[in-house]
């Protein structure tokens, strides 16, 4: 039976080209948007490794961008400041506030050369996993204890522990930073391991981390946000009185005060919006497609009738010409897909998008496509394939 | 002879009327999506907003600084006083506005907090862009002069602040500063207008903006009539190159140009930010190539649509064949039909296309959007439409036209 349809399709493979195209097409098109789906999916999921409930942030634009030693300075003060503010729980320094998206990147390895790798790059006072609630692995966060001339206390991510100390203990050891740069090659002494901070949001892969002691006296330091964890219930009308508090402390500055779970859900909100718009327009293109095929379908079946037609005489049921209808569009999308899995199967293989697409995420969103190309063939068969099924054979025959 | 075709085509198209159905949604899916997109780029390339003078208007929105160590480099929006001390002395320009890019303040009311964009301004910032007066007055340069603390509101944060009253001469609180309202303008959604609150550039509560070579500030240059572009960028580039540094012995060179919005927008999608010039051609091509590729799975699906329809047609054209007609008129005579079906799929188009933008104007997803369909996007619609045809209509032509005469004459195909 099956050979018997294959031969079928095959017969009038110059008309069923354009149609295999415009399928596999199709089964691309919703592959890609399944696999990116189902990428951010598995991000999302993932722990942040911190809590951003009752937690506020306070981005300081300076208007500039040159960094003096003395805005190190200004920045303690306005710790200070922070932290004796009612309603602060814990107040910490850190580069960067919680979901912004800035980074800033540097190589580290061992003390000799060895297994270099990229990480990124965080200033943070000593407060800062009591503000934002990171889970410490080993060792201890950094203090004013830790602090020797020429090197800086560090804490890494569990991540980069395990690249630059498989199997060790990272704790008490020594890096080496930007180790190509004689400039600003920088020695750490990693004073603990924390779980992760995800601090660029839900949809960043997790990477490699380290935090530096913030000094104000250390002239590379980069600091521009303040992290406050607070009790719970504290109104949103004080954010204008620690801003007028702040202000007060360094006058030239503007503070920017948001509470981190509203920050987290606008940054949802850009990076769905744009996926939403994409979603859209490909179930406009399927809609598309079904229609398409259901119209290709229709006029086929109108053509076949005499075929049909002696068919139904020679004795098959109306159920077997409806499925005949029905399998040789099953037949074409799958000889279809399989192109396209074939062709496509070269992205994991060849590890173009390392990271993003591996085997098993490729075998979901290929799971994921192929249902969605059935379920097309389906609908726009099934009308067709019921129309075919109903003609007398008689009328069929005598059809022209 | 061409009301014949098209007295052909109509009965064509109405024979089977769930196909032309079927072909013209598909059209118009497509359209739809192109037009939206065309709309968007449209008002991110021509903003509405800058009145009369769209044509002799240009900004510098960003710099560069060079290192000397030959790999390090630092951007930035600029500072006032290069504002002051390199664009505002040109020659080729008649006016130049200093704009703070929007920030994020907190506005402070008795009812609540409201996250308000607030851009600070300078007086001339108000005769370059074209801004509708609703009520008050706008600042002037006796406001600016005297620092005096006074704010513009947008008809929109009007309406939050002061529902239901006049706002002239009330006073809201902002950053931890009081300003008195003087005037109420009309939305602007300009990319270097839109935002909630303007105030005078001289009201920030210290003077230190002015000593800051990189700061947060677009200048936008009103060119002098008559003059050309090209000298105008010409003389921008020349005073960039006497920028003076605060650490000469970090920094090199400093590079800055101006740019037309189009040009401006290339640089971001580009990435091409230290070229004098960014390749708007590129960007155009590019644009031109994603829409075609857009098109190629819809244009697929209504030639598979089509090649069936033309099977049905055997017999007219069996008859044509047999009385002289050659392929080529055939195969002419069949994209013709197809492009009409498109140009009218297109017309509705448009009409969808508005009401999507009208939802995204509603939905506030951009702030202070309002895309319309204006002549440039009517334009790209009328193309659009005749490329589609054109793409969908060809390969069915073409086995049309090599329809055996014989066989079709029978039917058979």
């Amino acid at each position: 039976m099956l050979r018997h349809l294959s031969s079928l399709v095959w017969r009038r493979k110059a008309s069923h080209l354009l149609l295999l195209l415009e399928i596999g097409l199709a089964f691309v098109l919703v592959f890609a948007v399944s696999a990116m789906a189902l990428h951010g999916m598995r991000l999302y999921r993932m722990p942040l490794g911190f809590e951003y409930d009752h937690a506020w942030s306070v981005t300081v634009e300076r208007g500039r961008l040159a960094r003096t030693t003395d805005d190190n300075v200004l920045f303690d003060h306005l710790l200070r400041a922070a932290t004796g503010f009612p309603g602060v729980r814990h107040a910490a320094l850190a580069s960067f506030a919680p979901f912004e998206t800035h980074v800033i990147i540097t190589d580290v390895g061992l003390p000799d050369g060895s297994r270099r790798t990229l990480s990124n790059l965080f200033d943070a006072s000593d407060g800062f996993h009591d503000a934002m609630r990171l889970r410490m692995v080993s060792g201890k966060w950094f203090s004013a204890a830790d602090s020797a001339p020429g090197i800086i206390p560090v804490v890494i991510n569990r991540r980069l522990a395990d690249t630059l100390f498989p199997g060790g203990t990272a704790v008490g050891k020594q890096l080496l930073a930007d180790a190509n740069d004689p400039s600003r090659r920088e020695t750490y002494r990693v004073a603990g391991v924390f779980e992760d901070y995800r601090g660029q949001g839900d949809f960043r892969a997790p990477q490699n981390f380290v935090i530096r002691r913030f000094d104000a006296q250390r002239p590379h330091a980069e600091v521009n946000a303040l992290v406050l964890s607070m009790d719970p219930g504290t109104p949103r009308t004080m954010e204008t009185t620690l801003a007028r508090h702040l202000k007060a402390v360094v006058p030239g500055w503007e503070y920017r005060i948001a509470v981190q779970a509203e920050a987290r859900k606008s940054q949802l909100r850009g990076v769905v919006a744009p996926f939403a718009g994409l979603a859209v327009v490909t179930c406009f293109l399927l809609i598309m497609v079904g229609f398409g095929l259901f119209g290709v379908l229709w006029q086929n079946t109108a053509r076949r009738i005499p075929e049909l037609g002696l068919r139904r005489a020679l004795g098959a049921t109306k159920r077997q010409v409806g499925r005949q209808i029905m399998a040789e569009q099953f037949l074409l999308s799958t000889l279809a897909i399989c192109i396209a899995l074939a062709l496509m199967v070269q992205l994991p293989l060849s590890g173009a998008l390392d990271g993003i697409l591996d085997f098993s995420a490729f075998g979901m969103a290929a799971a994921m496509s192929a249902g969605a190309i059935y379920l097309l063939s389906f609908l726009a068969s099934a009308y067709p394939a019921w129309h075919a099924s109903r003609l007398s054979p008689t009328d069929a025959l005598r059809h022209q | 002879m061409l009301r014949h075709y098209l007295l052909t085509c109509w009965a064509v198209y109405r024979r089977r009327k769930m196909f032309t159905a079927i072909n013209l949604l598909c059209i118009v899916l497509t359209l739809v999506v192109l037009l939206v997109a065309a709309a968007l780029f449209d008002f991110m390339v021509r903003p509405p907003g800058s009145g009369a003078n769209d044509d002799r208007l240009l900004q510098v929105p960003v710099m560069t600084w060079i290192g000397r160590d030959g790999h390090s480099r630092l951007q930035a929006p600029l500072g006032y006083r290069t504002i002051e001390h390199h664009l505002r002395p040109l020659r080729t320009v008649e006016r130049v506005a200093a704009v703070s890019q929007p920030q994020s303040v907190t506005v402070q009311q008795a009812s609540g907090t409201q996250a308000m964009l607030m851009r600070r301004v300078d007086a001339d910032y108000w005769s370059i862009l074209d801004f509708r007066l609703l009520s008050g007055r706008l600042p002037d340069r006796d406001d600016a002069a005297q620092g005096r603390m006074v704010a513009v509101l947008s008809a929109t944060a009007a309406a939050r602040l002061f529902p239901g009253r006049d706002p002239v001469n009330r006073k809201i609180e902002a950053s931890g500063q009081t300003f008195s309202i003087v005037g109420v303008v009309r939305d602007s959604s300009h990319s270097h207008g839109f935002a909630d609150i303007w105030a005078p550039v001289t009201t920030y509560p210290s003077t230190e903006y002015r000593h800051q070579a990189s700061g947060n500030f677009t200048a936008l240059l009103l060119v002098r009539r008559g003059i050309p572009l090209s000298e105008v960028r010409a003389e921008v580039e020349a005073s960039a190159q006497r920028f003076v540094f605060d650490d000469p012995s970090r920094w090199e060179r400093a590079v800055f140009w101006a740019d037309t919005q189009l040009d401006a927008v290339a640089r971001n999608l580009l990435g091409q930010t230290d070229t004098p010039e960014p390749d708007t051609a590129v960007l155009v091509a590019g644009l031109v190539v994603a829409s075609l590729a857009f098109m190629l799975m819809p244009a697929l699906n209504l030639v598979n649509l089509n090649v069936g329809r033309i099977l049905e047609r055997s017999v007219e054209i069996g008859v044509r064949k047999s009385f002289g007609a050659t392929d080529g008129q055939l195969a002419l005579q069949f994209v013709v039909e197809n492009i009409l079906l498109c140009l009218v799929g297109g017309a509705i188009s448009l009409g969808g296309a508005w009401l999507v933008l009208a939802w995204l104007e509603r939905s506030d997803l951009i702030p202070y959007f309002t895309a319309a369909i204006n002549p440039a996007v009517f334009g790209y619609a009328v193309a659009a439409s005749s490329v589609f045809g054109l793409l969908s209509g060809v390969i069915p032509a073409w086995r049309m036209a090599r329809l055996d005469p014989v066989h079709a004459l029978r039917g058979v195909a």
